[in-house]
């Protein structure tokens, strides 16, 4: 293709042109990520009790509701403050079609407690929470709050899950590593977290800067470039609706659905067990009874599963529970379908259900908590 | 600095603006000052550490080229030779050396343990040196009579787009563009542009997305995976390494060509060789022809040749060297590139692992001479890309004993049952291949359509456009260039 340069440099312009004009477009576009991670009509929410906050979906709202309670000022007329975790996916923490006067699970079950105020269930959750995660997230809460008992959700989806987000780096305090790191698969947990936190990509901004005398010119440049030119600043959100629109694109494109089987990655399962059997263990050494629960699943539709390992799964739950003397309980029935969220096709939600299934799970969980922290 | 970043397009910007404002005698200070600046953006004590080397070997190369007697001439080259290698076993082998005593004790039931305190990895060393060697050896050989201005030698060496991790220029292929300053021409600045924008593409938009899912897979350990997984990580690392190391050469030739200097092509689709020689004429092809040159000719006792291009030749084109004599050449030749890329055994491992799949493809080139050579074509390739790809598995994986447990995984027959990635990482590596492919070959194919102006024009405004939006998107130094830490 013989061209002159100008020619060249006319088609290197054009393409600059569409391209920013594509870019402006793009920006204009309204995607959630909530959408993505949740499912349409979801409302995340979290509860208070007296001014408290008492739930947390994020590691920092986690870590800041552990920290206040702990420092909590006592209670009047010598009653004492009794709490218990509830550890939970976003389940826990999301209502499918919120309604005025719904609550979360934890909100209902404090409120059932002849005095609210005495039993505190700190609802602990992650969006798609691994045992790994809660195993960390244990040894976080019996460092910092003396627990009466564990509640702990399990979902067969999250064992497909693997390692620690980001953000444990915020409370992963080197007391903490010595606590998780006394058992094998803790210490397995912290090294990939580690080799993940240093890998060569990672997810801030400029680490591969890091060391270098550019990283500060780099951040200075790159904030000066953001309060002038509104659309540079905006690139992060570009990066996810891209990622977003990507992720649609295959679904799409291979015929992906909510109900599609998602296959267990044995590797990732296997470890996560282990994770769940250092939980029991370590809970049971120290006295804290620990309330399993397979979390409620939608009925109206077959399960996204491959129902042999399901069914394996949950069989491995019972022996590990006999092992460990924790209570096993199996509430995957227990909400009816008329109270999960949207139920078309292409946006089935399997997970969050709506304000009624919340009351539902902390009525049938109320007693027996009651009865194991007796 | 690194190329992947804002500072690195508005340092690039403002000093091609100024190289062609100023008058030429001055543009080369200009450059050698942009160098150093560039390089002091990493660490600027290193800086006086390379001016110090290259001033060694300027003033070696004279006293080479000024001494008459051999000996002497001989003993010049050697001593200059001694500290650049000298200072690359310090800075990059030390560590290794020192581990290997160590655990030859413990072997020997001694302790034998020394610590070397921290030593911290000049960056570009490994590529400066050989520079540097090429260049004295060249002025050795009477190719290439000596710069006697150390400015000028200076700025060869430390020429910021090519110091840290190439392309590798001989001496006669760059110094002659810094001497003479080329003339403006705007070709060479919109060609500059596209090889800048395509570079930048292959590093944040492809190299970048791909770098989370192989860290990923490597920290796994390899009992806990299957064939096809091993299979998917070496693809998928064979991937990010090639658009990372490709993406680098383009935005450092871009670079130089914004100046009008322009630098020998690197890359050239390698992952559509038909051939383990054809694939090292296409990959890193200024280092593989430095090694054929500086290395590999001279072990079989062949004739030397002087050009960054064509890769690492068998042809000796001097006298016939003994089957044995070629082979012990290919396995030292590439027992010394693989340490060179890195200090440990991983790495010779993967270097052995080319020598073996270059001499099997040797000993079996004469075979089926009956075959039509489109279908010879199609074997070789279909062969070669898969045996490329898992020799990278040695290259990225934390040991050798995490390589040789990972191999081990591709043979077991039984262990092919079972995923242990999320199913968008085979996705990902099965589309980047298939997209990769797909470009090779439409860039070579001479279908009429492809062949015609209005569509060419139109297809390249379109990519183009594309590689703006995404590079826009993503254009952030979250990762250094894989071949930083070689």
């Amino acid at each position: 293709m013989k061209t002159t340069g100008s020619n060249a440099l006319l088609r290197l312009v054009l393409a600059a042109v569409i391209a920013l004009v594509s870019l402006y477009a793009y920006s204009r576009k309204d995607i959630r990520a909530e959408d993505l991670v949740l499912g349409k009509g979801n409302f995340h929410g979290f509860e208070t009790w007296s001014g408290l906050v008492f739930t947390g979906s994020s590691v920092e709202r986690i870590s800041s509701v552990v920290k206040r309670h702990a420092a909590a000022p006592p209670l009047p007329d010598a009653k004492s403050r009794q709490f218990m975790a509830w550890f939970g996916n976003s389940q826990l923490h999301d209502i499918n079609q919120f309604k005025e006067g719904d609550h979360l699970a934890p909100y209902w079950l404090r409120q059932m407690a002849s005095c609210p105020d005495c039993l505190v269930p700190l609802g602990l959750s992650l969006p798609n929470a691994n045992f790994q995660e809660f195993f960390l997230l244990s040894q976080f809460l019996s460092r910092n709050v003396p627990i009466r008992a564990l509640l702990l959700e399990v979902v067969f989806d999250d064992l497909r899950e693997d390692g620690l987000r980001d953000d444990f780096s915020q409370i992963l305090s080197a007391e903490l590593r010595g606590d998780v790191g006394r058992f094998p698969v803790g210490q397995e947990i912290l090294d990939l977290f580690d080799s993940q936190s240093n890998k060569s990509a990672g997810t801030q901004e400029n680490s591969g800067l890091d060391g270098f005398f550019q990283q500060r010119i780099e951040e200075a440049l790159t904030k000066e470039l953001g309060s002038i030119w509104p659309l540079w600043k905006y690139r992060s959100q570009l990066r996810g609706s891209l990622l977003t629109d990507l992720y649609w694109l295959r679904n799409w494109a291979l015929n992906i659905k909510p109900t599609t089987i998602r296959k267990m990655i044995k590797p990732r399962y296997d470890k996560n067990m282990l994770a769940l059997e250092a939980i029991l263990s370590d809970f049971g050494r120290k006295g804290i009874p620990v309330v399993m629960y397979v979390a409620p699943i939608r009925q109206d539709h077959p399960l996204p599963y491959d129902v042999i390992q399901y069914n394996q799964w949950k069989e491995e739950l019972e022996t590990l529970a006999v092992s460990y003397s924790a209570k096993l309980v199996n509430l995957e029935k227990l909400v009816p379908n008329q109270m999960w969220g949207t139920s078309h096709e292409d946006n089935l939600d399997f997970m969050h259900f709506q304000g009624g299934g919340h009351k539902l799970l902390a009525e049938a969980l109320f007693p027996i908590v009651l009865g194991v922290m007796k | 600095m690194l190329f992947n970043s804002v500072t690195y397009l508005l340092f690039l910007a403002a000093i091609a603006a100024g190289y062609w404002a100023i008058p030429s005698p001055y543009r080369r200070w200009l450059v050698l000052a942009a160098s150093l600046v560039f390089y002091g953006f990493w660490r600027v004590e290193f800086v006086f550490l390379i001016a110090f080397s290259a001033y060694v070997d300027y003033y070696f190369s004279l006293r080479i080229y000024d001494e008459q007697r051999p000996r002497k001439r001989k003993f010049w080259l050697l001593s200059s030779l001694t500290i650049n290698l000298g200072l690359l076993a310090y800075f990059k082998y030390t560590y290794f050396l020192l581990d290997n005593v160590s655990a030859l004790g413990n072997a020997l039931g001694q302790d034998w343990a020394y610590s070397p305190g921290t030593i911290i990895l000049p960056l570009g060393i490994s590529f400066y040196t050989f520079l540097s060697i090429s260049y004295t050896l060249d002025v050795y050989r009477r190719l290439f009579d000596p710069i006697r201005n150390f400015g000028v030698y200076l700025t060869y060496v430390m020429f910021w787009p090519h110091m840290i991790a190439g392309p590798i220029l001989r001496a006669h292929e760059l110094i002659p563009q810094i001497v003479t300053a080329p003339r403006f021409k705007l070709d060479n600045v919109t060609d500059g542009m596209k090889k800048i924008l395509t570079g930048l593409f292959l590093k944040v938009a492809l190299a970048d997305q791909l770098a989370p899912w192989v860290d990923e897979a490597f920290k796994a350990s390899p009992a806990s995976l299957g064939g096809l997984d091993v299979w998917t990580m070496a693809f998928a690392f064979g991937l990010q390494i090639y658009f990372d190391f490709a993406g680098y050469s383009l935005i450092a030739i871009g670079s130089a060509l914004l100046l009008g200097v322009h630098f020998p092509e690197n890359f050239n689709w390698p992952y559509l060789a038909t051939s383990p020689r054809d694939f090292w004429k296409r990959w890193h092809i200024t280092l593989s022809a430095w090694i054929r040159d500086y290395l590999y000719l001279p072990l079989c006792g062949a004739r030397y040749r002087d050009s960054s291009e064509g890769g690492i030749d068998v042809e000796t084109h001097g006298r016939r060297a003994s089957f044995w004599h070629l082979t012990i050449a290919l396995l030292v030749t590439w027992f010394i590139m693989g340490l060179w890329h890195g200090a440990g055994w991983k790495f010779a491992l993967w270097g052995i692992w080319h020598a073996a799949i270059i001499l099997a493809y040797r000993a079996s080139s004469g075979l089926l001479p009956e075959l039509p050579a489109r279908m010879k074509i199609m074997i070789g390739w279909a062969l070669t890309l898969p045996i490329v790809m898992l020799g990278w598995i040695p290259f990225r994986a934390e040991s050798l004993q995490a390589s040789l447990a990972l191999l081990g995984r591709v043979i077991d027959i039984s262990s092919y049952r079972g995923l242990a990635f999320r199913e968008n990482f085979y996705l990902l590596v099965f589309i980047m291949t298939c997209g990769m492919l797909v470009a090779g070959l439409m860039a070579r194919m001479k279908i009429p359509l492809l062949t015609r102006d209005w569509f060419r024009q139109v297809g390249e405004v379109l990519a183009m456009s594309v590689m703006i939006f995404a590079v826009f998107i993503f254009l952030r130094p979250v990762s250094q260039f894989i071949y930083f830490q070689f």
